[in-house]
């Protein structure tokens, strides 16, 4: 587990120029990041590519990390989780879902097959946001994990879970919606 | 669009943070976060509520060329965009007095000046301040008759590399670049970085470069992005000795 504290202060001594550190900083998180990219753009020369974006804003920004933006991995990993999503609409302005029955593109990372929600449930430090999930009715909870998770649009959503349009966008609002109260209540 | 409703602010930054905002959409709730607080708020609300679904991915390592494409990068960034690294170790003050003193100064006069400087600041009349880490070494680099001055800073303690442009370079930063070098007790140019032609930049210092004995920094004329091979390819615009302070 990686200590919150020692990142922190890595990402002091990179904002400060100090190329060691930065070198530090990637060789503790950079995994952790390849893995939110790799899950959302499925493909390994944009997770890359992605990565090194990331890493270069890292370099050029890490002043900008303050402790109320979360845990140093947590800033890290949403930078990245956004890189993926600008990457992947990008690239794929058009719906590219896979066909049923064409083989994931994913073969090089472990648990990629996951189901979302099992992911979900796994995961450590969950707490509230698990119980708030496990009371959303079965289509916004998979909606909300699935847009989280792999990235997906809604007419993406709406491929994948074989619904309208229309349907799949008041599901996530639904679920958003809902979670939101659980998490105030 | 109503920003104003609770709900749906509630909403758009859920679907942001989710990504399922997308298109102009997005962009548009982009640009809001500029400016709107209570939009970033919201935002940061369901960024951190949603962060421990990114905990539960298992690391996946990247290949070791993702690095040494980083470093690659990093080595030649020019950062001139970059605010000073380490904004409350170097008070701006001094580095506007000094540039403005600079400008018709020879490099030896600059160094006088900032130790003067220094001094009156650190009499003891006012609490002292976060105690400065002075840039100890400084040159001037002139073009077309001091129509045109960088003034260069170079802290090897911190590794940074400070330099303020003032006046007109004639150069086309679209086209091509000015490339700063150090030349060694050797003779050997080292590269150092991309000068800016306008404000004031900072850049780090490349990894490994340690300064020489009599050090003498340069610029020379090169293509977008530097010399692509390590060495000064194009004529040398300006030279200068860089002295200690």
């Amino acid at each position: 587990m990686t200590d919150a504290a020692v990142l922190g202060r890595l990402l002091a001594d990179t904002a400060s120029g100090d190329q060691r550190a930065f070198r530090e900083l990637y060789n503790a998180t950079s995994a952790h990041l390849f893995a939110v990219l790799i899950r959302i753009l499925e493909r390994r020369d944009w997770a890359e590519e992605a990565l090194q974006d990331c890493y270069l804003k890292v370099w050029q920004k890490a002043e900008q990390y303050a402790p109320d933006k979360g845990a140093p991995l947590t800033w890290l990993q949403t930078i990245a989780r956004y890189r993926a999503l600008d990457l992947l609409r990008a690239k794929r302005p058009e719906i590219g879902m896979p066909e049923e029955d064409e083989a994931p593109p994913m073969t090089f990372a472990d648990g990629q097959a996951v189901d979302p929600e099992a992911r979900a449930v796994e995961g450590e430090g969950m707490g509230r946001l698990t119980e708030c999930l496990d009371e959303l009715a079965p289509d916004p909870r998979r909606s909300v994990l699935l847009a989280y998770y792999e990235g997906y649009t809604h007419p993406e959503l709406a491929t994948v879970l074989k619904a309208p349009l229309g349907t799949v966008k008041s599901w996530v609002r639904r679920g958003l919606a809902q979670l939101r109260d659980c998490l105030d209540a | 669009m109503k920003y104003d409703n609770v709900r749906l602010k509630q909403m758009l930054a859920a679907e942001y943070a989710l990504g399922t905002l997308t298109g102009a959409a997005r962009r548009r709730f982009t640009r809001l976060l500029q400016t709107r607080a209570d939009l970033l708020i919201e935002l940061r609300y369901w960024e951190a509520r949603f962060a421990p679904l990114l905990a539960s991915s298992q690391p996946v390592p990247p290949r070791d060329i993702v690095w040494a494409e980083i470093e690659r990068r990093i080595q030649r960034d020019t950062v001139t965009s970059l605010p000073t690294a380490v904004p409350t170790a170097r008070p701006r003050s001094s580095l506007w007095i000094w540039q403005t003193w600079a400008v018709a100064a020879s490099a030896a006069f600059v160094a006088v000046s900032l130790q003067l400087y220094q001094r009156q600041h650190a009499a003891p009349a006012a609490p002292p301040p976060v105690v400065a880490a002075k840039p100890p070494y400084v040159a001037m680099l002139s073009l077309n008759q001091g129509a045109a001055v960088w003034t260069v800073a170079m802290n090897p303690d911190q590794r940074r590399i400070s330099v303020i442009a003032r006046g007109d370079f004639g150069a086309d930063t679209r086209k091509e670049s000015m490339e700063l070098w150090l030349i060694g007790d050797d003779g050997k140019p080292v590269a150092l970085g991309i000068m800016p032609v306008t404000g004031r930049g900072s850049m780090p210092m490349p990894a490994g470069v340690t300064m020489p004995a009599k050090p003498v920094i340069a610029v020379s004329r090169e293509p977008l992005g530097g010399s692509p091979t390590g060495l000064p390819t194009g004529p040398v615009l300006a030279t200068s000795p860089v002295v200690a302070l």
